[in-house]
């Protein structure tokens, strides 16, 4: 127990894992935002590089601005949303370690998701337009759906694992992968992901109906920072999800982070085809499925888990 | 294409451009974050001209352009008529309910009243700002920002008491018909006082674009459609089936009529896209003109379209609505059903009588 607690940074010291981190984070994103870009591009490989070529442009774009904007609240909030996603890959255990390892990971990632409520908010709000505000309530409609359902399927995941540590529960899952016993968990958590980055059939909040909502204001480094935190957060989700559902770097002859990093991928690729041949699900109706449907299922799911942890499956 | 001028590096024009649809466009051109580059492309060879514009876009002159005009200034200069209005989302706060925009120094007429009620709106976090531009009680106290006047309040459809925002919305919404543009007040997200009309109709020389033959019509809307519906796959699906099917290539186009089928199938049985659109914008069957079976509802209206696109059904029996009728449908919708609402009908393009035309504020 005392070896799977040990952080990265303990093993290459703060500042080297520190880099470390960011680096994983930033490929996160690109990875995900290059698979994003193939699938929307029916499959053609070289718009893999789009990612690449936007991030170039937007360094070199003019910064908008609108009139009577609350320019330090709407600047500071796209780039809120970048720095959450950074910080909840500092809890994924990628290489069989992560950045910092407390008795409270899932709650650190949670909180990293809750912050952006506040975030996404302040982006909606800042530039003083309507469908930059509209972009705004969509976003806090829609978490009032998925965010009850998301903190069940942690909780469900630090049940069965009996620690709130992300390297227990990659560990607790070494005979039996959390995903066989907790599926609906699994497809929820996925779901949340895709929820909190306003992604995929949850993209309403920077919907095409209203000129991209969130995002209409936004030019230059200030829309790369929420597209950019957007991609990160959901390439942390399928990172967290292997390592809360998928046993983590678990399998046989490839080395652990190659294990992490396979399973990662797939997981990314699955998640981005799902998402895109949906259509985006109106916030509105989503509350409602939110509340009667995943709200319930999700506490079922973390029922039985309890009844099979209190049957001693989980050892 | 982008979504917002934010979003746009490069603003094509086709064609010539009424008064209404140039002096909207150099707003839009106002709007978009340098490095940028305008072309208007009005007539043949248009792929090389596309090619210039990529390029002239990549020099480097085109980052020392003369500073642009202030859209203020731009919004000011439109005319007393036009000042209150903004395209699209460029400025959003452009203008409030009937407010003159001098109307500032009537502080202490019921422009400035009521504000101790206010804290139901949309705008309650600005009550607590303290950042002096953002004072919600400052605002008030002179009526105007930024040279604009200040939303007023009345009571919504559910008796509340919200702010009441002037929006036009159009004459380039992605998915709508270009030129289209809807006037209306929006509370909180509830359009009301609709009134549709197209720009520059009553413009001489307003010229409607050549129709494209029906299959393919029926798949650009659907297009169109999806996009603002939010199914970007679909929609590029559709786009691609429909710049096929006008191919000169025999082959080419066989295959387009296969995917527009394939894609039909697909839009008309999704489940989710239905659970998501049904019940929006319910027009009794009068009142489309041209009135095929099950126009209903948006979902119905985008299954007939389906039965369109795979070249099956009378291509004279695409729905169509008069602007007066769409005006009717559209009050009182929310802004993401008025949306999908327009998207899910053609519009007459003829000009119809445009009541309150010359009353709007």
């Amino acid at each position: 127990m005392a070896d799977s607690a040990r952080t990265t940074a303990e093993a290459l010291g703060l500042v080297p894992a520190v880099g470390f981190a960011l680096l994983v984070a930033l490929l996160l994103g690109l990875v995900f935002a290059a698979t994003d870009s193939v699938v929307l591009a029916s499959g053609r490989l070289s718009a893999a590089v789009e990612p690449v070529r936007i991030t170039v442009r937007s360094l070199m774009e003019q910064r908008r601005t609108t009139l009577a904007p609350d320019a330090l609240l709407w600047r500071l909030g796209a780039a809120t949303v970048f720095v959450l996603a950074l910080l909840s890959v500092a809890v994924i255990p990628i290489t069989g370690a992560s950045l910092v390892s407390t008795s409270a990971d899932l709650v650190w990632f949670n909180a990293a998701e809750a912050l952006l409520w506040a975030a996404a908010w302040l982006v909606g709000w800042g530039p003083n337009a309507v469908h930059s505000l509209v972009g705004g309530y969509r976003f806090l409609a829609q978490g009032l759906g998925y965010e009850l359902p998301l903190m069940f399927t942690l909780i469900t995941t630090g049940i069965a694992g009996g620690s709130l540590r992300a390297t227990d529960i990659v560990a607790a899952q070494a005979d039996l992968w959390f995903v066989v016993t907790m599926p609906l968990a699994f497809v929820a958590f996925l779901a949340s992901g895709a929820a909190f980055a306003f992604w995929g059939p949850f993209a309403a909040p920077v919907g095409t109906d209203i000129a991209g909502g969130l995002r209409s204001e936004l030019s230059g480094p200030d829309r790369l920072l929420l597209d950019g935190g957007r991609a990160v957060f959901l390439g942390a989700t399928a990172a967290m999800a292997t390592a809360l559902f998928l046993g983590g770097g678990a399998g046989p002859v490839l080395p652990d982070t190659a294990w992490y990093v396979l399973k990662t991928a797939v997981l990314m690729v699955v998640l981005v085809v799902a998402g895109r041949r949906l259509p985006v699900l109106r916030p509105d109706r989503f509350v409602e499925v939110g509340w009667m449907v995943l709200v319930p299922a999700t506490l079922l799911q973390a029922l039985v888990v309890a009844l099979l942890t209190l049957a001693g499956v989980y050892r | 294409m982008a979504q917002s001028p934010a979003g746009a590096d490069l603003l094509i024009t086709l064609g010539y451009l009424g008064p209404e649809l140039g002096a909207a466009t150099d707003i839009l051109w106002s709007q978009l974050p340098r490095p940028r580059h305008r072309t208007s492309i009005t007539a043949a060879p248009v792929p090389e001209q596309l090619d210039a514009a990529l390029k002239a876009l990549h020099s480097p002159t085109s980052r020392s352009e003369d500073e642009p005009a202030d859209p203020e200034q731009l919004l000011n200069s439109l005319g007393s008529a036009e000042s209150h209005d903004s395209p699209d989302h460029g400025h959003d706060l452009g203008s409030h309910d009937d407010q003159e925009m001098n109307g500032g120094e009537d502080s202490s007429g019921p422009a400035a009243g009521d504000h101790a009620d206010h804290n139901m709106d949309e705008h309650a976090g600005h009550d607590t700002g303290e950042h002096a531009g953002h004072d919600m009680d400052h605002m008030h106290g002179d009526g105007m920002i930024a040279g604009l006047p200040m939303a007023q309040i009345s009571p919504d459809r559910d008796g509340l008491e919200l702010d009441r925002l002037a929006v036009r919305l159009g004459p380039w919404l992605p998915g709508w018909p270009t030129g289209l543009m809807v006037r209306g007040s929006l509370q909180g997200d509830v359009l009301t006082d609709v009134n549709v009309e197209w720009a520059d109709s009553g413009h001489q020389g307003h010229t409607v674009a050549a129709p494209l033959p029906g299959q393919a019509a029926a798949l650009d809307h659907l297009a169109r459609f999806l996009l603002v519906a939010g199914w970007s796959t679909a929609a590029r699906q559709g786009r691609a089936a429909r710049d096929g099917l006008l191919s000169p290539s025999q082959q080419t186009v066989v295959r387009a009529r296969r995917a527009a089928e394939t894609l039909a199938r697909r839009v008309a049985r999704s489940h989710l896209l239905s659970w998501s659109v049904r019940g929006i914008a319910s027009l009794p069957p009068q009142e489309t003109q041209t009135q095929p079976a099950g126009t209903e509802d948006v979902m119905a209206r985008i299954r007939h379209w389906c039965t369109l696109a795979t070249g099956r059904g009378d291509p004279a029996s695409l729905p169509t609505i008069s602007l007066v009728r769409l005006s009717q449908a559209l009050e009182g919708l929310e802004l993401a059903s008025a949306r999908l609402a327009v998207a899910s009908v053609g519009v007459e393009q003829v000009t119809a009588p445009r009541p309150g035309t010359a009353a709007h504020g």
